[in-house]
């Protein structure tokens, strides 16, 4: 027990935590953003799914990180745009549109996989790439902080650009001055001459492209193969690591890492003799609890005033 | 002042044509003289300006040249100067119209809805109501006067139990019903009109009939346990379409398959056949046409004449006088004016005080016996 | 004819968006299979042309129908809970758990064990509906999250619990034959579930278009503030149509494993959850439209997987079909083109003949 209390508060622990957020972040920030622009991408877990697949598949085939990249970023916002096309243009429902977009993502990665492979489960019989490993000059000295922070792939350290980029957009664009305020009252936004569905297709699009990026790490960074439903459900915990934030960049951000303390406390406690299936809802109980917890102290906000 | 603002950007964006749909509607008297004002010189400047609004007088004073629609066409147009606003009338409803006061004088009996001290203070922490108190007695109209956006919203969603007021009682004859729910304060007697038929009043994709049972359908006449009598609503529903002059195909229509007009007169048939004995009447007649419009201000007036109380808050004031027998005004969510006779009483007089330049120390429309 | 495809608009948009789904696929299967002709002909026949498969495809419609009924009741007042695959697992993996540690008579085994599935299913829809209820919480979110922890949970149940070791692989003890519902065509696994999933379709449409709550459920679901204002109690029905959902779907999973494994045996979460939430999309939520296509949608199921066994296109291209055909029907705006010009020259007509 003390073993683990020691692992818990090394630094490999907290080099653990952002590589375990890393996926999380992505999507919440994608999230936050559609969220923020009135019309939430809960597609983000098929969405990731997808570029995963094309980010793997065309990197074993063509063996060029780049082309990957491209790929898995394409798939992404290719999809965001197809939901934004059904739910702006053809007035579906987003949230039914966004379910049936997941279930395609389920069915078409496996259908692209097995036409790729013969296989069903996972790309393993590939040799796909991953994105390199970066050593932080300097900060790799630094005691404890350096042992988290260096070393990480390039992907992480992308998910802390994503937030300051995210944050960049909506304070410091125009673009994000019409995001907030057709999220806010798009009626108002309307009268004074913004295009509501074109903001909210590009803040569809912008999530779209952190979905990608957090699919592309997950497979070709954090593991180094697809696998069938690899996502795991971390497009619905983004979604509430960004309603906890309150769509707010330094809030998701906040509320991914806890959610990746969360989930890496769940890996370091599988050595212990707890049957694993508790172990691996660790995740789903501790946001389905925070989720809870958060709409009890909103509620309470709401009454108090 | 918010519709200056949106003057302003349009004009910043250097528009030659000015489209305004019912733009006096947030405008007291003299704020509408002030924005005629401005429309005339916009005039003067070469602009043209479209002036969509079912208030003859204004259409009279600002516009050059009318044109009256009826039933998606157009009925007539000519010069301003032509018509007469009784013409104006005649046009868009095809028949004569009255615009007399409905306000016969009579001795009104005990107070059936009073109101002390009522204060509301939002989510944002603003206070939207401080301090209301007044009283609406059976045989009697109160008008609530005011520019819209100063608590008159809240206060009706209080009286009719859809916002729990901050502090402060409301008592349906006699009995204290604070904190009830919606239903409970509907049994006790309340009707309610709400302001945004679309919004509360209706749901469009159900049917007429489902529309009218909403706050009766567990009753004896509609249900038998759980099972719901549907000859029985259909039979119902045919008769408040007949009763109430409603254009609908049949009970199963769809409401959002009826016109405006017509979508009003399922709220208002719903709400005045419950057998109320306290009427909730919230812009009852916004954006309606002029027949359905006469129709609702009969069926207030005479609901009244029949010893019902009736409390009426409106953005237009020809309206609250027309019906009225004793007018509140509210400013900034306190009451400022009573005026307990109509008589004489026109817009001019009620303006100052809907501005916030007037005000009555400790105004309230409490009646003491 | 123009005033026959506006009554019958809607069904006419779903019908076309099947069509345009199986378009989809035989274009598929011409651009991937070597010999397209006969794995067509696999597809579309095949779930028909053997007694066994077409029973295998009645089959997979209980359960089916049974979540699609669970997940209209939730819509129709539209709650967007899709919690039933959770519920179902959850469900039936603790129904297992009576079933096999209790011992009664058939005529109370049977209900008894139904009931607690639907039990525990009715808990885990009832969980995200307090959440919406109470806090204004997220019930789409809390009952995707639940459907994971449903599945642990279940899985843990049997693994731990009810597990037949002698059994080589992961599935619980068999039933005691007190708790089987019979099958009844000899060489099918066809079983009294079956008719007892049609009976539920017909008891929710009588729930949803007769009764009190039912109104309550349909009016809430119609515009939310419409029906507190008229005095509904908006908690109750976000709660209870939720906790319905739940119910259903804990029933309809455990009647599988009563009537046709007579064990536990998913190690995976089997997706009927899901396949609900499809065929009340494509039924519009109405119960009885509900049952065709959960008949549709195993049909389609069925001539996947003969085609997975018998050709070299994988079974997953019907579950892409079938993400198309919801798109499409969740389009309002799709064909709406077209119903606008028919009216247009409807009422044109109409003005002619005035």
């Amino acid at each position: 027990m003390s073993a683990m209390l020691q692992s818990i508060l090394s630094a490999q622990f907290g080099f653990a935590v952002l590589r375990v957020m890393t996926p999380l972040l992505f999507p919440a920030v994608g999230v936050a953003i559609s969220g923020l622009a009135g019309s939430v991408n809960i597609a983000l877990e098929g969405i990731m799914l997808c570029s995963a697949c094309a980010g793997v598949l065309v990197s074993a085939f063509t063996q060029s990180l780049w082309l990957a990249l491209a790929a898995g970023l394409a798939t992404g916002i290719g999809l965001a745009a197809l939901l934004g096309f059904f739910h702006l243009r053809l007035k579906a429902d987003i949230i039914l549109a966004a379910i049936a977009m997941n279930m395609m993502a389920g069915g078409l990665t496996i259908f692209v996989l097995f036409l790729a492979t013969g296989e069903k489960g996972s790309s393993s019989s590939l040799t796909s790439l991953v994105f390199p490993l970066v050593h932080l000059p300097l900060v790799r000295r630094i005691p404890v902080l350096g042992e988290i922070l260096s070393g990480q792939n390039v992907l992480v350290y992308g998910a802390f650009l994503a937030v300051f980029l995210y944050w960049l957009i909506v304070f410091k664009t125009p673009l994000g001055l019409r995001i907030r305020a057709v999220g806010q009252n798009p009626d108002a936004a309307q009268s004074v001459g913004i295009n509501v569905n074109r903001t909210r297709m590009w803040a569809l699009l912008l999530s779209g492209f952190f979905g990608a990026l957090g699919g592309l790490y997950l497979a070709m960074g954090y593991v180094s193969w697809f696998a069938r439903d690899m996502t795991a459900g971390r497009g619905w915990i983004a979604i509430a690591a960004a309603s906890l934030g309150n769509n707010m960049p330094l809030g998701t951000f906040l509320s991914s890492l806890l959610f990746g303390v969360v989930n890496s406390l769940a890996i370091y406690l599988a050595p212990l003799a707890v049957p694993s299936e508790f172990i691996q809802m660790i995740p789903y109980v501790a946001t389905a609890l925070a989720l809870t917890g958060y709409s009890i102290q909103a509620a309470r906000r709401r009454r108090k005033l | 002042m918010r519709q200056r603002v949106e003057i302003l950007k349009a004009l910043y964006r250097n528009a030659e044509l000015l489209i305004l749909d019912e733009p006096t509607s947030v405008l007291t008297p003299q704020e509408a003289e002030g924005f005629f004002g401005t429309l005339q010189e916009l005039k003067s400047h070469g602009k043209t300006i479209i002036f969509i609004s079912h208030k003859l007088r204004e259409v009279k004073r600002i516009a050059d040249r009318v044109t009256i629609m009826r039933d998606a066409r157009v009925i007539a147009t000519r010069d301003a100067g032509e018509l007469s606003e009784q013409d104006i009338a005649y046009l868009m409803v095809g028949r004569e119209i009255s615009s007399e006061r409905l306000a016969p004088p009579r001795s009104p009996g005990p107070a059936l809805l009073s109101v002390r001290d009522l204060t509301f203070v939002n989510e944002e922490n603003l206070r939207v109501l401080s301090g209301v108190s007044f009283d609406v007695r059976a045989g009697e109209i109160v008008g609530l006067a005011g520019v819209e956006g100063n608590g008159q919203t809240e206060l009706v969603r209080i009286l009719t139990g859809l916002l729990p007021a901050t502090s402060g009682t409301v008592a349906i004859r006699g009995r204290a019903v604070n904190g009830s729910s919606p239903r409970r304060i509907r049994q006790a007697g309340v009707a309610h009109i709400p302001e945004d038929r679309m919004e509360d009043g209706a749901a469009a994709e159900a049917s007429v009939q489902e529309n009218v049972i909403v706050d009766r359908f567990y009753k004896a006449d509609f249900s038998r346990g759980l099972i719901l009598l549907w000859a029985a609503v259909a039979r119902h529903t045919r008769s408040l379409i007949e009763r109430f002059h409603i254009l609908a195909r049949s009970p199963r229509a769809p409401v959002a398959s009826l016109s405006g007009g017509n979508i009003q007169k399922v709220v208002v048939a719903r709400e005045l056949s419950s057998e109320p004995e306290v009427i909730i009447a919230s812009q009852p007649t916004r954006g309606i046409d002029v027949g359905s419009e006469e129709m609702v201000h009969n069926l207030l007036a005479e609901a009244r004449d029949r010893g019902k109380a009736v409390f009426l808050a409106s953005a237009d004031l020809d309206e609250v006088l027309k019906l009225s027998n004793r007018v509140l005004v509210i400013f900034n969510g306190e009451l400022v004016a009573h005026f307990r006779d109509t008589a004489g009483l026109s817009g001019q007089d009620l303006g100052p005080y809907m501005l916030g330049l007037k005000k009555e120390e400790a105004a309230s429309g409490e009646v003491h016996p | 004819m123009e005033k026959f495809i506006l009554k019958y608009f809607n069904l006419l948009r779903t019908i076309i968006a099947v069509l345009i789904g199986i378009v989809i696929s035989v274009f598929l299967i011409f651009l991937i299979s070597r010999d397209p002709g006969f794995s067509l002909q696999q597809f579309l026949l095949g779930p028909l042309l053997s007694r066994s498969r077409f029973s295998s495809m009645v089959e997979m419609a209980s359960p089916i129908i049974m979540c699609g009924l669970a997940i209209a009741l939730a819509f129709q007042a539209r709650q967007f809970n899709v919690g039933a695959e959770g519920a179902l697992y959850l469900g039936a993996a603790v129904g297992t758990g009576f079933a096999v540690s209790t011992a009664m008579p058939g005529f109370l085994h049977l209900p008894l064990t139904l009931l607690v599935a639907g039990g525990v299913g009715a808990l885990w829809g009832f969980l995200p509906g307090l959440l919406k209820a109470r806090w204004r919480g997220s019930e789409l979110v809390a009952s995707l999250l639940l459907n994971y922890v449903g599945y642990y949970l279940g899985l843990y149940l049997i693994n731990f619990h009810f597990r037949d070791k002698n059994a080589g692989y992961l599935v619980s003890y068999q039933l005691p034959k007190s708790a089987w519902l019979a099958q009844f065509i000899p060489n099918t696994r066809m079983h009294w579930g079956i008719l007892l999933s049609l009976a539920f379709a017909v008891l929710v449409f009588l729930f949803l278009y007769h009764t009190t709550s039912g109104y309550e459920i349909r009016m809430t679901g119609a515009n939310e503030k419409f029906a507190r204002f008229g005095g509904i109690n908006v908690f109750k029905v976000v709660v209870l149509s939720q906790l319905l959902l739940g119910l259903l779907a804990g029933i309809g999973g455990m009647s599988e494993v009563m009537g046709i494994h007579r064990r536990f045996n998913w190690q995976s979460s089997p997706g009927y959850g899901w396949d609900g939430v499809v065929v009340a999309i494509i039924g519009r939520n109405h119960p009885l439209l509900i049952v065709a296509a959960s008949f549709f949608l195993a049909y389609l199921r069925v001539g996947g997987q003969v085609l997975n066994l018998m050709s070299d296109v994988p079974a997953e291209m019907v579950t892409v079909i079938q993400s198309i055909i919801i798109l499409l029907i969740t389009a309002e705006a799709f064909l709406a083109q077209w119903r606008y010009r028919i009216t247009v020259r409807q009422a044109e007509s109409r003005g002619e003949a005035a």
